[in-house]
C-alpha cells in the first residue's frame, strides 16, 4: 500500500512541497519572461514596419509631386518614363533593394486591376482590400499573420486613386503611348477618381526572434529550477541540522518518557495499546502533539494518584504524586534509609527542556529557598533542580471550602492573608493565587506549594521578558495580568478575591466560559455587580470581596493587610 | 497597614529593645529599617538578629553597613566612626556580613520609595536635609513619599508647589497628615544615636489607610550602651553623645 501524505516523515515532507513549490516558481517565472519578451517583439516589429511603409509614402509622394512634373516638363507630356515617373515601378525597386540588404523584409504594392501581372494581389490580399472597402474611413492595418514563409508582422495602408493619377490609369486613350506600347491597354486602366487602386504593405518576419525567445526561456526555466533546487539543497541541509534533528531528540525522548510514564495495563488493555502514537502518527510534530497528549492523560492519572512507577532521586524513593503545580510535580517520597517522609518538587520532565519555563523553575526555587515563613513549605535540601521539601502530614490540597466550619475558614483565610503580606514585603508577587496552590493541614494551617509564576525584582522575569503573555489561570487572574502586567501586588489581592467569592458562594464570580483574552477581560469588567447582588453574600462581606474585585488597580485594596484587617473586622 | 520606619540603630541594643517593645503596642503590620544597623554602637550582632527576627520586615543598605563589608570604604568617614567599622568587622558573624552583603540601597511600595540617604543616587550617601538635595529628590524620584535616614535628625520635608519646599523638625509624637497629591520627604530620625537634642529613641509610624504619620519618640537606658561602649574599648566620645542627643 502506497504511504499516503500524512504518514511520511517531516523531512520528506519539506522536500516534496519544497519542490512542487520551486518547481511552480520556476515555472511561473520563465512563463511571465516569456510574455512579457514576446510582447517587446511584436511592438518592436511593428514600429519597424510602420516606419518603412512611412518611408515608401514619402517616396512615392516625391515621385508625385516633384519628379513626374519635372519630366513631363522636360520630355512633354506624351513621354512616360517609366523608371523615372511611375510610382509604383519606383517604389517597388528601391524596396527590392532594400530587401537585398534586408533578408526577410518584404514590400509589396498590390492591386486587383494591375498593369503588371506581377503585382496582382492573393487571396489574403484580396481580402483586406474587402476590408478596406468596406469603410473608407479605414487608412491603417497592422498585425501578425502566419503564412507559409513563417510568422511575420505586416503594415498596411489603402492607396485610392487621386484626379492626377487618371492620366495614366483612366481611359488608355488618354494614357502615353510609351506606356500603352510597354504595356498594353488592358491592366492598370479604367479607374476614377476615388476608386481602391491598390495596398502598400511592410512585412517583417518576427518567426527567428519568437524561436530564439523560446530557447533563452528555455535555458531560464532550467537555470531557475537547478538555482532553486540547490537552494532548497542547503535549506533542507540547515533544517534537518536546526529543526528535524532537534525535534527528533525531543520526539525521542517523549517517546521513551511514554514508557516510564504510561499506566500499567489495565483489565481490557495490553501492551499494544501503550504504543499507540507510535503505530497511529505520522511526521515528528503529529508524534509530539500526541505525546503531549499523552502526556495529559498521564498527568490526570497522576493526580488521582494511580498506576506511578518507583522511581529514586537520590536517597529518596518516589511515591504518590500529591499535586501538580505550574511548572512541576509534588510527590510523596520515602528516605531509603532514614524512612523519613517528604516532598520531592520535581519539574515537569519535558517542559524541563524549554530554557524560558526552566528559568521559570529556577525562579522558583530560589524564591522558596529564601522565603521562610510557616505557610509556605519549607525547603529541606536541593539535588540538582529537585526540592527536597519537608513533608505535609496529614494535609490534603485546598479543594473545596465547604468541610470546614466557619472558624476554619476564617483561620485559614487570615494565614493566606499574613502569608501574602509576607511575599508582598519580601517584594514577591504570586501571580498564580488559587486553592490548587494550597494544602491545608490537620491544624488547618494553609501551606503554599507552589510559586512557578511568581516574580522578584532580584532575578529577571522571564514569563515578562519572553514576552509569553498572560500565564496561569485565567479564572483567579487580575485584568492587568491578563494584560500581561506583572509585579503588580495588587493583582495577588483579585487572586485573593475570587477564592473568597469562591469559598463563600462556590462559583466564580465572573460569567459563562470566556475563550479570549478579550472575552476574560470584558467578563472580568462585570464583575462588580454580580459580587454585590449574590444572594449567599453578607453585604459586608461582599463589599470587601467587590473591593477586591475592582477592574481598576487604584480602585482596588492597596495592601493586603488592609483586606486581612476589613475581613477580620467583619468576623469579630 | 502601619508601617513602622525606622533608621541608624547604630549596634544600640537598649534603643532597639525599647522601640520594638513599643512597636508592640502599635499593631505593626511592615517594618522596614532603613539601614546603618552597625557602627559607633557595642552590639552589631543582637540588634542585626532582633531586626531579622520581625516579621514583615525589609532592610535597606546603610553607609555604615556597605563599609563594613566594603560596599563602601570606610576611610571617608570619621576617625572614631572609622575604628567602631573595623571593630564591627571584626565581631559580626559570618551569617550577619553575609546578611548586610545582600541589602538593597533602596525599595518601593507602592506610592512610597525607601532609602538611608538620597533616594535618587542612594550609594552617594548624601544627607538630604537642604533645599538643593530636597529638590533633586523631588525631581528625580517618582514617588509620592519618600523615607530616609542617615541624618539622625527627624525631618519632614514638604514640597509646597513647584518653587516652594518646606522644612519641619517634628516634636515628639507630632501626627502629620498625608494628603493625597502632595509630596513629601519623612526622615525617620535615629533609634540608636539621635542628635536633634532629645536622648529618645526616635522612629515613626505611617498608616496608608488613614494616611497619617506620627513620629514617635522612646526612653532607654542610655548609660547601659555607654558603659558597653567604653567597655568594648570604642572610642569615648560615642558614648557621651548618647547622653545628650547631640
Amino acid at each position: 500500500m502506497k504511504p499516503s501524505f500524512e504518514k511520511i516523515n517531516l523531512r520528506k515532507k519539506f522536500l516534496l512541497l519544497s519542490s512542487i513549490i520551486m518547481v511552480a516558481f520556476a515555472l511561473v517565472l520563465s512563463g511571465f519572461y516569456y510574455g512579457y519578451m514576446k510582447k517587446v517583439v511584436v511592438q518592436d516589429a511593428l514600429e519597424k514596419s510602420n516606419l518603412i511603409l512611412q518611408e515608401v509614402e514619402a517616396i512615392r509622394s516625391y515621385v508625385i509631386e516633384e519628379l513626374r512634373p519635372k519630366m513631363y516638363q522636360l520630355h512633354g507630356n506624351e513621354s512616360f518614363v517609366l523608371e523615372a515617373m511611375s510610382t509604383t515601378y519606383i517604389s517597388l525597386r528601391i524596396m527590392q533593394l532594400f530587401q537585398e540588404k534586408m533578408d526577410g523584409y518584404t514590400y509589396r504594392r498590390v492591386s486587383q486591376n494591375p498593369r503588371n501581372p506581377e503585382n496582382a494581389s492573393n487571396q489574403w490580399e484580396d481580402e483586406m482590400f474587402g476590408w478596406f472597402e468596406a469603410d473608407k474611413a479605414r487608412s491603417f492595418w497592422q498585425g501578425q499573420v502566419n503564412s507559409e514563409r513563417g510568422s511575420s508582422f505586416i503594415s498596411m495602408i489603402p492607396d485610392y486613386m487621386e484626379k492626377e493619377c487618371l492620366t495614366c490609369h483612366g481611359d488608355p486613350k488618354d494614357a502615353p503611348g510609351s506606356m500603352i506600347s510597354k504595356y498594353g491597354d488592358v491592366g492598370g486602366f479604367r479607374f476614377v477618381e476615388g476608386d481602391l487602386a491598390g495596398l502598400d504593405s511592410v512585412s517583417i518576419p518576427i518567426a527567428k526572434p519568437l524561436s530564439r525567445l523560446a530557447k533563452l526561456t528555455g535555458v531560464i526555466f532550467i537555470l531557475t529550477l537547478g538555482g532553486s533546487l540547490l537552494l532548497l539543497f542547503v535549506i533542507n541541509i540547515l533544517f534537518d541540522k536546526l529543526v528535524v534533528s532537534r525535534l527528533a531528540w525531543i520526539v525521542d525522548s517523549l517517546q521513551e518518557n511514554q514508557t516510564l510514564f504510561s499506566p500499567t495495563p489495565q483489565n481490557g488493555q495490553n501492551d499494544q495499546d501503550r504504543h499507540v502514537v507510535q503505530q497511529t502518527t505520522a511526521d515528528e510534530l503529529d508524534s509530539l502533539q500526541a505525546s503531549f497528549r499523552h502526556l495529559n492523560r498521564y498527568v490526570r492519572t497522576a493526580r488521582r494518584g494511580d498506576n506511578l512507577q518507583p522511581n529514586f532521586i537520590g536517597p529518596y524513593a518516589i511515591a504518590n504524586p500529591v499535586t501538580t503545580g505550574a511548572m512541576s510535580w509534588l510527590y510523596q517520597g520515602i528516605h531509603s534509609e532514614t524512612k523519613a517522609e517528604v516532598l520531592l518538587k520535581i519539574p515537569f520532565n519535558n517542559l524541563y527542556v524549554n530554557p524560558i519555563y526552566r528559568a521559570c523553575l529556577q525562579t522558583e526555587l530560589k524564591i522558596m529557598q529564601y522565603c521562610d515563613h510557616q505557610n509556605l513549605i519549607k525547603v529541606k535540601e536541593r539535588i540538582n533542580d529537585i526540592l527536597i521539601l519537608h513533608s505535609l502530614q496529614g494535609a490534603g490540597v485546598m479543594r473545596s471550602m465547604k468541610n470546614y466550619d466557619e472558624a476554619g475558614r476564617v483561620s485559614i483565610f487570615i494565614q493566606i492573608f499574613d502569608l501574602v503580606a509576607y511575599l508582598h514585603t519580601s517584594d514577591i508577587v504570586h501571580h498564580d493565587l488559587q486553592p490548587g496552590n494550597f494544602f491545608i493541614t490537620k491544624e488547618l494551617s494553609p501551606i503554599m506549594v507552589d510559586l512557578g509564576l511568581a516574580s522578584w525584582p532580584k532575578l529577571p522575569d522571564t514569563i515578562f521578558d519572553s514576552g509569553m503573555g498572560p500565564q496561569g489561570d485565567f479564572r483567579f487572574m487580575a485584568p492587568e495580568q491578563i494584560n500581561g502586567r506583572r509585579g503588580d501586588p495588587r493583582s495577588d489581592l483579585y487572586s485573593l478575591g475570587v477564592i473568597l467569592f469562591l469559598a463563600y458562594t462556590g462559583e466564580f464570580p465572573h460569567k459563562g466560559q470566556p475563550d479570549s483574552i478579550q472575552a476574560w477581560l470584558t467578563a472580568k469588567g462585570n464583575i462588580e455587580n454580580m459580587v454585590a447582588l449574590h444572594k449567599k453574600l453578607p453585604t459586608e462581606l461582599a463589599h470587601i470581596i467587590k473591593k477586591a474585585l475592582a477592574y481598576e488597580t487604584s480602585a482596588r485594596y492597596q495592601w493586603v493587610e488592609d483586606m486581612r484587617d476589613d475581613y477580620a473586622t467583619y468576623y469579630q | 497597614m502601619k508601617l513602622a520606619v525606622f533608621s541608624d540603630i547604630h549596634a544600640n541594643i537598649e534603643a532597639l529593645q525599647a522601640v520594638v517593645d513599643d512597636f508592640q503596642k502599635q499593631h505593626i503590620d511592615r517594618y522596614i529599617c532603613l539601614g546603618d544597623l552597625i557602627g559607633y554602637g557595642p552590639n552589631p550582632n543582637e540588634c542585626i538578629d532582633l531586626v531579622r527576627s520581625l516579621p514583615n520586615v525589609v532592610v535597606i543598605l546603610g553607609n555604615h553597613d556597605a563599609a563594613a563589608t566594603w560596599e563602601a570604604t570606610p576611610y571617608g568617614m570619621s576617625k572614631s566612626a572609622q575604628q567602631v567599622i573595623f571593630w564591627s568587622m571584626e565581631t559580626l558573624t559570618r551569617e550577619n556580613l553575609s546578611f548586610i552583603k545582600d541589602l538593597e540601597p533602596t525599595r518601593v511600595m507602592g506610592e512610597m520609595i525607601f532609602s538611608h540617604a538620597n533616594p535618587y543616587n542612594p550609594k552617594a550617601w548624601r544627607y538630604v536635609n537642604s533645599r538643593k538635595y530636597a529638590a533633586r529628590t523631588f525631581a528625580q524620584t517618582g514617588k509620592r513619599l519618600a523615607f530616609i535616614g542617615h541624618t539622625h535628625k527627624p525631618l519632614v520635608i514638604t514640597r509646597k508647589n513647584f518653587f516652594q519646599i518646606s522644612f519641619e523638625e517634628p516634636e515628639p509624637s507630632s501626627v502629620y497628615t498625608v494628603t493625597s497629591g502632595s509630596r513629601q520627604i519623612f526622615n525617620c530620625g535615629s533609634v540608636g544615636q539621635p542628635r536633634d537634642g532629645r536622648p529618645l529613641a526616635c522612629y515613626l509610624i505611617y498608616d496608608t489607610r488613614l494616611q497619617q504619620l506620627i513620629y514617635r519618640r522612646v526612653a532607654y537606658d542610655h548609660r547601659q550602651t555607654a558603659a558597653k561602649i567604653i567597655a568594648a574599648g570604642l572610642p569615648a566620645y560615642l558614648a557621651k553623645r548618647l547622653a545628650t542627643g547631640r
